[in-house]
């Protein structure tokens, strides 16, 4: 920057012609000039007139600046009523404090700016979490605002260990982003990883975590998440205490869960908050609730259309008796009825919630019973597509239920072509793909695969949530030195 | 990165061992073994075992050897180049033979019971291809998959295929016991050539993040995978008797739809057999091209075309069944004899003679 204030607004002005929102005015206090950049809406204009400026000017006029031998000294001595300012020696950095809520404060004859902070833009109030609600444990969610993301963690963890790490990525967004991670527990190897692939990020902006989690994510050909998001503080301090590290995108009411591994997407925060036997069981419902989702409609055509004398005798009585008359093959019938179910999900999503429901009913039920009355398709499908779609609801992560949509198409497609062995084979496929991923290096099937390691506990908390006192032991995310977590009585 | 090394551990081998073995095993033994002593086909996996027992051992002694040099290499330095890759060449023939056999009778069992109207080369098109994508996921996911599928593979096996030895008895259970010495000796030796993952070992230690005490957990899985070898055999042969066990194509799994308990489980069988016989084509696909190029240079993905490829074309070539598992038993004691016996004590022998050497 410049010693002389004009070269100074001559450039700032440049930099933001035809700003409708911004506020800029050149003060004359005492014998020097200063002047004030903000973004109305952005700042807090009574903190910048009121206990910025005012005091500032009340202040300077008493002692001029230039008699100081620093910007800083000037500032502090000038009755700047704030903490939490900074000098500013470049352009570009001074425009992107600006742009983000800060107030530009030149004084003339130095050639660093002050940044003072006095962010204050619309944001949500904390509320409830909307997509991991629960009955027992904390209510919280994260705001789109970065402060209280991190605030929300801090709140729960207080250690000096707990880092925050912050960077800025997008070219244009200059979105903040803040690693939070425990410094003693978590694997530099992974934290050191996390830099390295955020600060190669090249884009012009970062708009969620959502864009963040796909620019780092290593195996991008892979449906499966590799990441989690959540919006549960507790369940994101939670992560941060097993090793694991939190990435908070400014904007986003989601936070990045990193590394994850298959099973970590079955659990929930609330898990821990129940005791462990209710746990178990809803944790064991969702694995199988999930192998349906993944298998049913694609085990249907196999069992219905390829191998029936599989199935009981009964059984395959009552299915044939109910697609007589049924004028489409099995398999367009199933691929139909597929398709009216992610249709009408999809308009569910969309619609106000006090449609959505009666649109639930509409569809599921009138559609569905009219549909099997006109003979367009049988019961037996309706129950199998209608159940397959209620398994997939049952899996806490919206991410790995997406991929077992996918997949089930998958199997789906080749069980329709080549039966039981197109099944079989999509499936296995499958399992290779699965298999085969890692995220920051921990094996994903981590602990029902390549977690071979001695004195390891994590499959206590995988099929079964074990009592808390049995799980001592952090799973393989944290260092070997902070291993043991509960000390035995 | 905390698993970014290509290792696996010794458990993962142990899981490896265990479905190597399996899925050919159970499907050709019983068939082999009714046609070979009749009633007393039952005892031959005991022979075979304590012959395979014997093999383990031998190539469990060059663990440090093989996991420090991998066997071309290793090989290189007590052998010299051009025995080798002529050493070598053999093994990766073996594996393809094996591969391609392995192919077809999964393809004929597949028609028999799923797709009588598909055309073979479409069977064996859907079974190799999943083998090919695994083989290019490395041996790292091959062993998670392992760790995976054993549960998938054992679970059913212990729940369908166990329970008949509890339905109705064994009605045609009438052993003998008057077996000829070179008869038996013969048989034995034809089970323990069967254990088809044994090869992989000479290809594998160098895979391993850890070789401390690797001979005895190697040796409780194959005491473990004799033991299922031994009641599938023992409960097919028991139940069907040995005309109809030497004579069905696959008796294993024609077993399940004629008991009441598990009628019309045929499937579950074929779906052991299958994802058993999966991770064996991996594995003879992986370590097949990997060995092909060390003999040949230089590591290139187009060798696992070649070796998938190769197994799939020599796979269309048999006439039927029969005609697939007498070849597969004809290589089997061919490159069984000198894979499982003559190399591993060989080397041994020349391992002791030139240890000064060879660590140098």
């Amino acid at each position: 920057m410049y010693r002389d204030i004009d070269e100074n607004i001559r450039v700032f002005e440049n930099m933001f012609t035809d700003c409708g929102d911004l506020v800029k005015r050149k003060i004359p206090v005492s014998s020097t000039y200063i002047y004030v950049l903000y973004f109305d809406g952005m700042a807090d204009r009574a903190v910048v007139e009121n206990r910025v400026l005012d005091t500032f000017m009340l202040e300077i006029r008493k002692t001029p600046p230039n008699n100081f031998k620093d910007l800083t000294t000037a500032l502090i001595n000038g009755g700047l009523t704030t903490a939490d300012f900074r000098e500013e020696a470049g352009f570009e950095n001074a425009a992107v404090a600006v742009m983000s809520g800060e107030t530009l404060l030149i004084i003339d004859g130095f050639d660093k700016a002050i940044i003072i902070s006095t962010k204050n833009y619309p944001v949500r109030e904390v509320g409830k979490p909307d997509t991991e609600g629960s009955i027992e444990g904390p209510k919280e969610a994260f705001t789109e605002n970065f402060r209280d993301q991190t605030a929300l963690i801090r709140r729960r963890i207080r250690d000096t260990n707990l880092k925050i790490k912050q960077l800025k990525a997008g070219r244009r967004s200059q979105t903040d982003i803040a690693l939070i991670y425990l410094e003693d527990v978590c694997r530099p190897e992974i934290l050191q990883e996390a830099l390295r692939r955020i600060e190669s990020i090249d884009i012009d902006a970062i708009l969620d975590s959502g864009y963040l989690s796909q620019l780092i994510n290593e195996n991008v050909t892979s449906f499966f998440p590799l990441m989690q998001l959540t919006e549960r503080p507790d369940k994101a301090a939670a992560e941060i205490l097993e090793g694991r590290i939190v990435i908070a995108v400014d904007t986003s009411p989601f936070v990045i869960i990193l590394p994850a591994v298959l099973p970590s997407f079955y659990q929930t925060g609330e898990d821990y908050y129940q005791n462990w036997q209710a746990a178990s069981l809803i944790r064991i419902i969702r694995y199988i609730a999930s192998v349906l989702a993944l298998t049913l409609p694609a085990l249907y055509v196999c069992l219905a259309l390829y191998n029936p004398s599989m199935l009981p005798a009964e059984l395959l009585l009552k299915m044939s008796f109910a697609r007589e008359g049924v004028p489409i093959s099995g398999i367009a019938e199933i691929y139909l009825m597929e398709l009216a179910f992610e249709a009408l999900r999809e308009a569910g999503i969309r619609m106000p919630s006090s449609i959505g429901s009666t649109l639930g009913i509409v569809g599921g039920i009138i559609i569905g019973q009219a549909a099997v009355d006109a003979g367009i398709v049988s019961p037996i499908v309706v129950i199998v597509v209608s159940l397959t779609g209620i398994c997939s609801f049952a899996i806490p992560q919206i991410a790995l239920g997406s991929a077992y949509r996918l997949s089930k198409y998958f199997l789906l497609t080749a069980a329709s072509f080549f039966g039981f062995l197109g099944f079989w084979a999509a499936l296995i496929t499958l399992l290779i793909h699965i298999s085969s991923l890692k995220s920051f290096g921990i094996p994903y099937l981590y602990p029902f695969a390549g977690g071979d390691i001695e004195g390891d506990e994590g499959m206590r908390d995988t099929f079964f949530r074990f009592p808390i006192r049995f799980m001592k032991k952090r799973p393989i995310f944290s260092t070997d030195k902070q291993k043991i977590r509960m000390k035995s009585e | 990165m905390y698993s970014d090394n290509g290792k696996i551990s010794a458990r993962q081998m142990q899981i490896l061992l265990i479905l190597d073995i399996l899925g050919i095993s159970i499907i050709v033994l019983p068939k082999y073994n009714a046609a070979a002593l009749g009633f007393d086909g039952i005892l031959l996996p005991l022979g075979g075992g304590i012959m395979g027992l014997i093999c383990l051992y031998f190539i469990c002694r060059l663990a440090p050897f093989l996991g420090t040099f991998g066997l071309f290499d290793g090989l290189t330095k007590l052998t010299g180049s051009f025995i080798s890759r002529l050493i070598c060449l053999g093994l990766v023939f073996k594996l393809i033979f094996s591969l391609s056999c392995g192919i077809r009778i999964f393809s004929e069992a597949a028609k028999l019971k799923f797709l009588p109207n598909t055309p073979m080369w479409i069977i064996s098109g859907l079974i190799i291809l999943p083998c090919l994508y695994g083989a290019f996921k490395g041996y790292e996911a091959r062993a998670r998959l392992g760790e995976l599928l054993v549960f998938i593979i054992l679970i059913p096996f212990l729940i369908v295929f166990i329970p008949r030895l509890l339905d109705g008895g064994f009605p045609s259970f009438m052993p003998n016991i008057n077996i000829g010495k070179d008869i038996y000796f013969k048989g034995s030796l034809t089970n323990c050539f069967a254990f088809t993952g044994l090869e992989f070992l000479l290809l594998t230690f160098n895979h391993l993040n850890n070789l401390s005490g690797i001979g005895k957990k190697l040796s409780f899985a194959f005491i473990f995978t004799l033991i299922l070898i031994f009641l599938v055999n023992f409960i097919t042969i028991s139940i069907l008797g040995d005309n109809l066990t030497a004579s069905l194509d696959f008796p294993t799994v024609d077993i399940m739809d004629i008991s009441s308990v598990s009628k019309g489980k045929g499937g579950i069988m074929m779906s052991i057999f299958y994802l058993s016989v999966v991770i064996y084509e991996i594995g003879a696909i992986y370590l097949g091209s990997g060995l092909l190029g060390d003999i040949l240079g230089k590591r290139k993905s187009i060798y696992m075309y070649l070796a998938a490829f190769g197994g799939y074309i020599i796979s269309l070539g048999f006439d039927d069944v029969n005609a697939v598992m007498s070849f597969l038993v004809k290589i089997n004691t061919v490159f069984g004899i000198a894979y499982f016996f003559v190399l591993p004590i060989i080397m041994n022998v020349l391992l002791k003679l030139k240890k000064d050497d060879v660590y140098v």
